[in-house]
């Protein structure tokens, strides 16, 4: 009898014990997916009744809005809303649409092949039957053009509305902001760092105290070369703005007349500048050699504000503004989470992309610029051979 | 008191060469071992090295992403990029981006990873399986995790196993060869004593060789991975110049060299310059990697040199010669705990000790191997309870580090006053030994599994629990023997085997931590405590009838009543026995703040232990012999306050070395003059020493509880805090001194 006392003595003190582990190990994984919980605040689970019906609107044809919603549906694939889409560089953007709306999947989304919209191709009947429309939840809008209009007339929908592809939705009316909307239904992707990631890489790889730029003198024009962004950079940097305005050509036949006096205002601040940010998108790229030319000469720094294709042409280096591809990926995880459940208004609108590096290796050269080993390193693209234009690729 | 029985006669001459062969193999096999881990550690290092090279480039570009603000959170197409790079080196089998203690945002598609990585923090590394983990910091808590492939860096461990294994068997087997003539020659002439030595002799010698083998083996092999790492880098370096080759960039073109070279130097400690030469020039010493470039239709030569950071390399060879140092005194301390075991059971078997008691020689290995488990920890304790506390809470939390040692040391405190009770209770000795084995063990199983600072505290709560109460068994065993020299040969035996089981214990935990977790290290003093229980089971005890009055209340209170030595204990005994945590808590977390290793922490233990166990009779003597004991005891508490204000004021590396020495040369005599004085204070009252002794005893452990809390009041970083502990103590003698004049003008 009391051996069997002495054995559940120590049965009890052996389940005590295991207890105490168990304990332990508990309170450790709670812990665990507690700060799991934390960092995955973002991704909420609440799932709609109905799926969520899903219409597309463009600007106009134009191969990156195609591309771009192809990398959003590969974005949608991935997260199962769609069967498996794969990126064919398809430049018809309503092929692309075709597609997406055969390979759908799920009771989540709906995407409506008889919403499929261009908006330059568009009636005004046509335009009053679409924002009318009452079976649509969310048109997914690329471009500014379409996005502005929509906007205009948003308290005509009963839709959500997203805009991507717009290259400065702000100024464009798209939107109020990076927190305000201009009302709830609205939602744009906004980039605010697109231009000061260019002064702010020139500023690390180059010693300079005063830039020139020459630009419209006009609001329109002050907006889209970034010069409030410059401003604030020569702030934050502590160096000088030399201004020059050259009226932008409305014509054709107004052209020679501009690229004169735009080589001339180049060549009027070459004395006063060690760097020229090259803002204005008017200019032809095969006209840059020749625009350039004596900037180059007097050693100054070029730095180009729209496209990589101004590298190619002369320009010393660019900080690439957009990247389709992620704005793709960018725009199908924000649609994926307005199906999950998350309103239009708590979706976050500010998302800035990968900069990539370009620089064009004669102009370097000519100007004496150093670039540093690691930085090259990191470049996407290096163009040389004037004469070939040879794109020497990683 | 009555015995229940006798152990076997165990002791013949097939039964000691038995013991010998098993005890050879037992720390032959623990310098294998020790040795392979040495090894593998710096082929991980070495593998964990070359990923982090391999992957700079990739590094550099996502941090160039996101260098201008950009969230990683939104970094889309970061997974294809992962996927590319890994792709690229068979030796990646795995890429991801997390965030600590988070999730992992981004993977190369392989999404088998664990999720411990993800508590992986800048430059730490965690073996799991046949793979290496190592988390490379983007941008504030986030981390590129590389998950590397270590087949081949196991086959390479397994050869040089296997090249250890086949030497320590030839080895072993000469020294066999060797004990047997000693025991067949020194057999024959009846010199047993001698025999013992000579086996003892025999088994320190070729452990030493041994494990010189094994450091030399080890550094060669060390030295041979720097030349493999300078390829690699070589290797990066070529392709990044192809890259810019390509691009159309000479190399005289390039510029910022420096920069794009100290990146790689900046990551491994190994080298402290990196610089590429001309092809002609002549270099000497440093790593030397050679390759070339093409341009165009030419060829051009470099030579990579990769210039050795001595102060690194040295460190390294300090911990070489540690780990080969530490090897040999814990085979030493085995050898030695076996010889003396022999050696009691030889001397009671020729009946120079009277009496049955063969379980004082039992006795002391069972002390060994409980001390050796409860110390395993002493390196680490501090600097687990700081982990355990950053893992919970951001800052300011200093308070909660100290916890687990006041715990422990508060738990010692009611562990001693237990005893007492327990051995009147259950009458017999084995039974209380066993409670305290029981719980030491608890604690130490808590230890290995606690996720949590007051799970942490409470484990080492237990193990000082259990370590209290064998304190006062241990003690008692001794004063129950019943003639003088009895006693005094019992509590030697005790002290010796305590001794020797913490030198063993620290170090052992030490070299353990070194190479594998900290739960590992207490699963393992875990798992060898069991041996002591089973020994325990295996002996006979003596049966108590009741132990009188020592450890009563109501004695202990008058002590307590005896304003002398009540002021004694509040204020010397108090501040300096509360000093002696520097060991336990200042110095692991001073020694991990400094980047010591866990081996040079045990170390500095070890020669602290070392210090005080060995210069203790010779000081004391010379104490006792000045003359005036209260000098004496004061010049030992002045001296503890001044060793650790000279830290406080140079809180640099080697002054904590050096203060750790002092302070174990200072123990050497100061303890047992602390107890003497004590014994002194008594005068003319009625309790009995053993009572004085529980209550000093107490009182020392109530001082090692308090100081930590008082410690973490100042909350102006470690060292700083240390003031606390000078500070109580001149006070305490201010005061004590205070009274002792008050006492006497009342007197007059």
């Amino acid at each position: 009898m009391r051996k069997n006392t002495k054995q559940l003595y120590w049965l009890i003190f052996l389940l005590a014990f295991l207890l105490l582990i168990l304990f332990c190990g508990c309170s450790a994984h709670r812990r665990k997916i507690k700060q799991n919980t934390e960092t995955n605040e973002f991704i909420l689970n609440s799932s709609r009744a109905e799926p969520v019906r899903i219409g597309y609107l463009e600007s106009e044809p134009y191969a990156l809005f195609a591309r771009e919603t192809e990398y959003a549906a590969e974005q949608l694939s991935l997260n199962g809303y769609l069967n498996f889409y794969e990126v064919t560089g398809e430049a018809d953007s309503s092929i692309v649409w075709e597609n997406i709306c055969n390979l759908q999947c799920g009771r989540e989304a709906e995407f409506l092949a008889n919403a499929y919209y261009v908006f330059s191709d568009m009636s005004e009947e046509e335009r009053s039957a679409l924002l009318e429309r009452g079976d649509i939840d969310i048109l997914f809008v690329m471009g500014t053009a379409a996005g502005k209009w929509l906007s205009s007339h948003a308290d005509r929908i009963s839709y959500d509305y997203m805009v991507f592809a717009s290259a400065d939705p702000v100024s464009a009316g798209i939107t109020a902001g990076e927190e305000i909307r201009l009302n709830d239904k609205s939602f744009a992707h906004i980039d605010p760092g697109r231009i000061s990631r260019q002064i702010e890489m020139a500023c690390e790889l180059f010693q300079f105290s005063d830039v020139g730029v020459v630009y419209m003198d006009d609001a329109a024009a002050y907006s889209y070369s970034g010069i409030a962004q410059l401003e604030d950079a020569a702030e934050k940097y502590g160096f000088s703005i030399h201004k020059l305005h050259v009226k932008e050509p409305l014509e054709l036949s107004d052209y020679d007349r501009y690229y004169r006096e735009l080589k001339k205002a180049y060549e009027k601040l070459i004395p006063q500048i060690d760097l020229l940010y090259i803002t204005t998108g008017k200019i032809e790229d095969e006209k840059l050699p020749w625009l350039l030319e004596e900037v180059h000469k007097a050693g100054i720094i070029t730095v180009a504000e729209t496209s990589e294709e101004q590298v190619k042409y002369g320009a010393l280096m660019h900080v690439s503004l957009t990247n389709m591809e992620e704005e793709g990926a960018f725009a199908g995880i924000t649609l994926a989470d307005y199906i999950k459940g998350t309103d239009i208004s708590k979706l976050k609108q500010v998302y800035e992309f990968t900069p990539k590096l370009s620089f064009n290796y004669d102009t370097i050269k000519t100007v004496g610029a150093e670039v540093p080993m690691k930085i090259l390193l990191l470049a996407d693209s290096v163009y040389k051979d004037e004469k070939n234009w040879n794109l020497k690729e990683k | 008191m009555e015995f229940k029985g006798k152990i076997k006669n165990i002791y013949g001459q097939q039964k000691i060469l038995l013991f010998s062969t098993v005890i050879l193999f037992a720390v032959t096999l623990l310098a294998v071992i020790v040795g392979t881990l040495m090894y593998r550690s710096h082929l991980y290092d070495l593998t964990a090295n070359q990923n982090k090279v391999r992957l700079s480039g990739t590094q550099n570009t996502i941090k160039y992403g996101i260098s201008f603000g950009k969230e990683i959170e939104y970094y889309y197409g970061l997974d294809k990029k992962l996927e590319q790079v890994s792709k690229t080196y068979e030796e990646i089998t795995g890429l991801y981006i997390a965030k600590e203690n988070g999730l992992v945002l981004y993977s190369d598609g392989t999404f088998d990873y664990p999720d411990t990585i993800l508590e992986l923090l800048p430059g730490e590394v965690k073996v799991l399986e046949n793979s290496l983990y190592e988390a490379v910091e983007i941008s504030e808590g986030i981390n590129l995790i590389i998950r590397g492939d270590l087949k081949k860096a196991k086959a390479r461990v397994k050869f040089f196993f296997l090249k250890l294994v086949k030497l320590a068997f030839a080895g072993c087997a000469a020294t066999f060869a060797l004990v047997c003539i000693v025991v067949w020659r020194l057999k024959k002439h009846s010199r047993y004593t001698a025999m013992l030595k000579g086996i003892a002799v025999l088994m320190v010698l070729w452990i030493s060789l041994f494990g010189y083998f094994i450091g030399s083996e080890s550094w060669k092999e060390y030295r041979d991975s720097l030349s493999v790492l300078s390829d690699e880098i070589a290797g990066t370096v070529k392709s990044d110049l192809e890259t810019l080759a390509a691009f159309g960039f000479s190399y005289e073109e390039l510029s910022g060299k420096d920069a794009y070279f100290s990146d790689y130097s900046d990551s491994i400690e190994e080298f402290s310059k990196i610089t590429l030469r001309k092809a002609e020039e002549q270099i000497k010493g440093d790593m030397v990697s050679e390759f070339s470039v093409a341009y165009g239709n030419s060829k051009k030569a470099f030579k990579l040199v990769c210039e050795i950071n001595k102060a690194h390399i040295d460190q390294m060879m300090l911990q070489y010669f540690l780990n080969a140092l530490l090897l040999s005194v814990i085979s030493l301390l085995v050898i030695m705990e076996y010889r003396i075991f022999l050696e009691a059971v030889y001397e009671k078997k020729n009946f120079k000790i009277a009496g049955n008691k063969d379980y004082l020689s039992f006795m002391r290995i069972i002390v060994f191997i409980v001390y050796a488990c409860i110390s395993i920890g002493a390196a680490l304790n501090a600097v687990v309870a700081q982990k355990l506390v950053l893992d919970s809470y951001a800052e300011g939390r200093d308070m909660l580090v100290g916890l687990p040692t006041s715990f422990h040391m508060f738990f010692s405190l009611i562990g001693i006053l237990c005893s007492g009770y327990l051995l009147n209770r259950m009458k017999n000795m084995k039974k209380v030994v066993k409670v305290s084995v029981l719980l030491c063990f608890i604690g130490l199983i808590l230890s290995a599994f606690a996720a949590d600072i007051f799970v942490f505290a409470l484990a080492r709560g237990f193990t000082g629990a259990g370590n209290g109460l064998l304190l006062l068994s241990l003690r008692n065993l001794s004063t129950f023997q019943e003639t003088p020299e009895e006693r005094t040969s019992a509590m030697a035996s005790m002290c010796g085997g305590s001794f020797a089981g913490t030198c063993f214990g620290s170090t052992f935990g030490g070299i353990l931590a070194a190479q594998f977790s900290y739960r590992f290290v207490f699963i393992t003093g875990a798992v060898a405590l069991i041996s002591a229980w089973f020994l325990l089971l295996k002996m006979d005890f003596p049966v108590i009838h009741g132990v009188e009055k020592t450890g009563k209340f109501k004695n202990m209170i008058l002590v307590l009543k005896n304003k002398k030595a009540f002021r004694y204990l509040l204020f010397l005994t108090m501040p300096v026995f509360g000093c002696t945590v520097f060991m336990d808590y200042v110095l692991p977390l001073a020694g991990n703040g400094f980047g010591c290793t866990t081996a040079v922490i045990s170390t500095l233990i070890l020669f602290n232990s070392l210090f005080a166990g060995y210069a203790a009779p010779f000081l004391t003597k010379l104490a006792l012999k000045t003359g005036d004991l209260q000098k004496s005891i004061l010049f030992y508490a002045i001296g503890y306050a001044v060793v650790i204000l000279l830290f406080v004021l140079v809180p640099v590396f080697w002054v904590l070395g050096f203060s750790v020495l002092l302070l174990g040369l200072l123990d050497g005599y100061g303890v047992s003059i602390m107890s003497e004085g004590f014994l002194r204070m008594k005068g003319d009252s009625q309790y009995d020493d053993a009572t004085g002794n529980i209550v000093y005893t107490m009182a020392g452990r109530a001082g090692m509880t308090i100081m930590p809390v008082l410690m973490a009041f100042t909350g102006k970083g470690l060292a700083f805090s240390c003031i606390v502990m000078p500070v109580l103590v001149v006070t305490g003698i201010l005061i004590f001194l205070f009274g002792n004049r008050t006492e006497k003008v009342e007197k007059r």
